[in-house]
């Protein structure tokens, strides 16, 4: 099982030709499930861009110290990052220095010229990682792959990109609550956009608990629309039980296709067959593990 | 566009300078540093101030619109360079992300001074042609850079060799990892980590694997490499190491001979900052059918056809007319007229006119003859006072006046709009009297708009009084605002003419009244009481 061939073909089947991968929490396997896509991208032919929402692809974790993988392309890929975070040798060719500011400097579009290691260091704003996107294209990328943070993930939202959910073990006591939290993120990155023939509430901000129930009181079988996923402000068995009540939708839906797990966190390890055909079971989407080249 | 002394903050509020700079504002940093320089010309520089203004009244005959968007569009695409040339200049080695703005920048100039050949001194110079010679070679594609072999043997040299110690070790290490996933029955390694489960190994683990981790289903492994590949992999390490080595080497030595370029491409970008502050000034004049203004020694402000753009712009876009003015003004006079007969953009007029001409630009009038002042001020309506919202209207107003008259120099040019409207009408007159002499005694000229009457004759000074209404609006009574304003603008005369008197006749104000849908009985009570106050004074 080729985790990147196979997280390429699902994204072919959905129409896409960009992906994203988004991750949970820190040690998700996000970076190691976007080299495998960048892997086997690159392996086809294609000419790859790369860009983070916010920072990745540091050698050691620069929040918490933790070993972390570094991201390792191909000469020929395109990275759009931070200028502060190109290493100077090998030298790359510097495509485009655009006027985004980013963490770490302004944002920067090079060719790899010689296989290397990089940073990336993308821009933090939703119409950032557009522009940033939209310029690796222009400067030859028939296929772009961002590895982004979950908390960033409004950036994608409405947008054209195959999105890939990474999950990791750590941050939760039991497999059934992390099998819980995984099964109701999924379920609110999925969210589908509004049926125009039916009447919906919408709201301009967030959906928390509180709003939630007094829709449900106020509104029978009503459709809630919200702006995006990140607007709903529930998660694990809460928003489990929200969607049991109300017909949740968004304006600017992601697409989600698959999930990839990382079963051995840093705090914590899951078994990893029952971690990923528990995950798959619950949020019903093929899931990849990198780790084992396995999937359910 | 230097104001401090020239035109405070409430004065610039109220004609909406910030209107005027978006207006002209040139399209790169270059440009957008030389307007913020521009300085006001003065009394006694009329000669200069004129020469500026017809220059680009000139070109704005001479560039089409196509061109002008063109450079705009070139400008616009000029990087910022000023971080890469301070690091080149203190010694320090460029980064290529350096070089590739230099290139560009050197690009942006080339295509500037194409454009502007024919018209006015390029912005290249012998100093960018060889700076951009001097990078060309790291050209990649029509706009990126590479620090490309070419630059030096050495560098080439150390990069075919690294080249082949990469290859060597990567051949060694796919060979150990082909074997790992060959053994694990794989078809690759994705991971560098990758996890391998107990039950499916049926020959144990094979030998290149390092195990991170044990657990009793699985094991974490790395791959491990042999001493072969580890020896290789020093060997692409140090070939790397050569690769660095070699490219600072090269990056240095360019740095070295871009230095010697740096004051030629500082001047060099210093012009480009005035051709581009010259097209924003050329296609404003164009955009707004300005005219050079012919510059007088005395203070005056005397126009034919003038407008006030901010306002023409938004009726422009509107669909709807608008009616320019002409003013001869050499005094402090006072201005008169009906609510919405135009007093207060006529003043705003001759403030934007003057403001224009003496940053030495073109004015938006058929013809101007303006005299160069020493500040411009604005008090009343539209000039909100500085000392916030605990005093009443007109304390606000009396401590902006203060203010103005403790720092307004001679020669000033000021428009006081309704000054003291706020309150007792007899002492509201005698304070503008007061204060039309104190102006007067400083030199200063502008107007004075109101509608308290006698003051022109007390103070004795011109008269000036906007036309009014021809004849009562026909339009009936609506809530329609913009139908009303439509009436309202065919039955206004707004032109500005000097008279003897004010003609206290017209109920211009009831009939406003009137055509805002004030009730109708109201209206017929008003004009019978003022009819009757009208009688009685004659």
């Amino acid at each position: 099982m080729m985790v990147g061939e196979a997280l390429l073909a699902l994204a072919e089947r959905a129409a896409c030709v960009d992906l994203a991968v988004v991750g949970t929490a820190k040690n998700a396997g996000k970076t190691v499930t976007a080299k495998a896509i960048m892997q086997a991208a690159q392996l086809r032919g294609d000419v790859i861009g790369v860009t983070s929402i916010g920072r990745d692809g540091e050698a050691v974790d620069s929040s918490d110290n933790g070993r972390k993988p570094r991201l390792y392309l191909q000469r020929g890929a395109l990275v759009a990052t931070a200028l502060g975070v190109f290493s100077p040798s090998p030298a790359l060719e510097f495509l485009d220095i655009t006027d985004r500011v980013t963490a770490a400097g302004t944002l920067a579009i090079a060719r790899l010229r010689t296989d290397g290691f990089v940073e990336l260091v993308g821009p933090p704003t939703a119409a950032g990682i557009r522009d940033a996107l939209r310029r690796l294209h222009r400067c030859g990328a028939t296929r772009t792959i961002l590895d982004g943070a979950l908390d960033r993930v409004a950036a994608l939202a409405g947008g054209s990109e195959a999105v890939v959910v990474a999950v990791g073990a750590s941050g939760v006591s039991t497999l059934g609550e992390a099998l819980d939290d995984i099964a109701a993120l999924v379920a609110k990155l999925s969210l589908p956009p509004p049926d125009p023939d039916r009447v919906a509430v919408r709201l301009d901000g967030a959906l928390t608990a509180a709003r939630a129930m007094e829709i449900a009181r106020d509104h029978r079988d009503a459709v809630v629309v919200v702006r995006d996923p990140t607007q709903v402000a529930l998660s694990g068995k809460a928003l489990l039980g929200l969607f049991d009540r109300l017909d949740v939708r968004v304006e600017r839906p992601l697409r989600v296709i698959a999930v990839s797990i990382a079963s051995i966190g840093r705090d914590r390890t899951f078994a990893p067959r029952e971690f990923l055909h528990g995950v798959a079971r619950r949020t019903q989407l093929p899931t990849f593990d990198v780790y084992a080249g396995a999937a359910a | 566009m230097k104001l401090t002394g020239f035109l405070d903050d409430a004065s610039a509020q109220a004609i909406d300078v910030a209107w005027f700079r978006n207006a002209l504002l040139p399209a790169s940093e270059y440009g957008r540093r030389a307007f913020e320089a521009m300085q006001p010309f003065g009394p006694g520089q009329q000669q200069a101030a004129a020469t500026s203004a017809r220059r680009i009244a000139d070109l704005a005959t001479q560039l089409d619109d196509e061109r002008i968007d063109a450079l705009r569009e070139c400008l616009a695409q000029t990087p910022e360079i000023s971080d890469s040339i301070a690091r080149i200049s203190v010694g320090r080695v460029p980064l290529d992300s350096d070089l590739l703005l230099l290139l560009r920048a050197c690009d942006a100039m080339s295509r500037v001074d194409i454009l502007v050949a024919p018209f006015c001194a390029p912005c290249g110079s012998d100093a960018t042609r060889a700076l951009s010679a001097l990078i060309e070679r790291g050209r990649s594609g029509r706009y990126g850079f590479y620090l490309d072999a070419t630059f030096d043997d050495r560098l080439r040299e150390a990069r075919i060799a690294y080249e082949a110690a990469a290859s060597a070790f990567e051949l060694a290490r796919s060979r150990i990892a082909s074997g790992v996933a060959q053994h694990l029955g794989r078809e690759r390694i994705e991971s560098d980590e990758f996890i391998v489960m107990r039950d499916t190994l049926t020959n144990g683990l094979p030998q290149s694997v390092h195990i991170i981790r044990e657990a009793p289903t699985y094991f974490l492994c790395e791959l491990e490499l042999d001493e072969a590949a580890i020896v290789l992999l020093a060997a692409r390490d140090a070939a790397l190491a050569t690769v660095a080595q070699e490219e600072t080497a090269v990056r240095d030595r360019i740095g070295a001979q871009i230095r010697a370029y740096l004051d030629g491409l500082d001047a060099a970008l210093t012009r480009l900052g005035e051709i581009d502050l010259l097209v924003a000034q050329v296609r404003f004049t164009r955009r707004f059918g300005c005219v050079a203004p012919d510059f007088c020694a005395e203070a005056n402000v005397a126009f034919v056809g003038g407008r006030y753009l901010p306002l023409h712009d938004e009726l422009r876009a509107q669909g709807r007319h608008y009616v320019k003015i002409d003013v001869d003004l050499d005094t402090l006079a006072v201005l008169t007229g009906p609510n919405m007969g135009g007093k207060s953009v006529c003043l705003r007029t001759c403030a934007s006119i003057a403001f224009l001409a003496a940053f030495g630009l073109p004015v938006p009038a058929d013809s101007a003859r303006i005299g160069l002042f020493t500040s411009i001020a604005w008090l009343g309506i539209g000039a909100e006072s500085a000392h916030g919202g605990l005093f009443s209207a007109f304390a606000g107003e009396v401590l902006r006046l203060r203010d103005l008259l403790s720092t307004m120099s001679e020669n000033g040019l000021i428009f006081i709009d309704e000054f003291a409207r706020t309150t007792n009408p007899a002492e509201g007159v005698a304070l503008l009297v007061a204060i039309i002499a104190s102006l007067r005694r400083r030199g200063c000229i502008g107007f004075v708009a109101t509608h308290l009457a006698g003051i022109a004759a007390a103070a004795d000074t011109a008269h000036f009084a906007v036309r009014g209404l021809r004849d009562v609006p026909k339009h009936a009574a609506s809530q329609d605002l913009a139908a009303v304003l439509s009436a309202l603008g065919d039955a206004m005369d707004y032109r500005i003419s000097r008279v003897a008197r004010a003609d206290a006749s017209h109920a211009d104000a009831i009939a406003l009244a009137g055509l805002l849908g004030i009730d109708a009985r109201i209206i017929n009570e008003a004009y019978a009481a003022f009819n009757a106050a009208h009688d009685e004074k004659a």
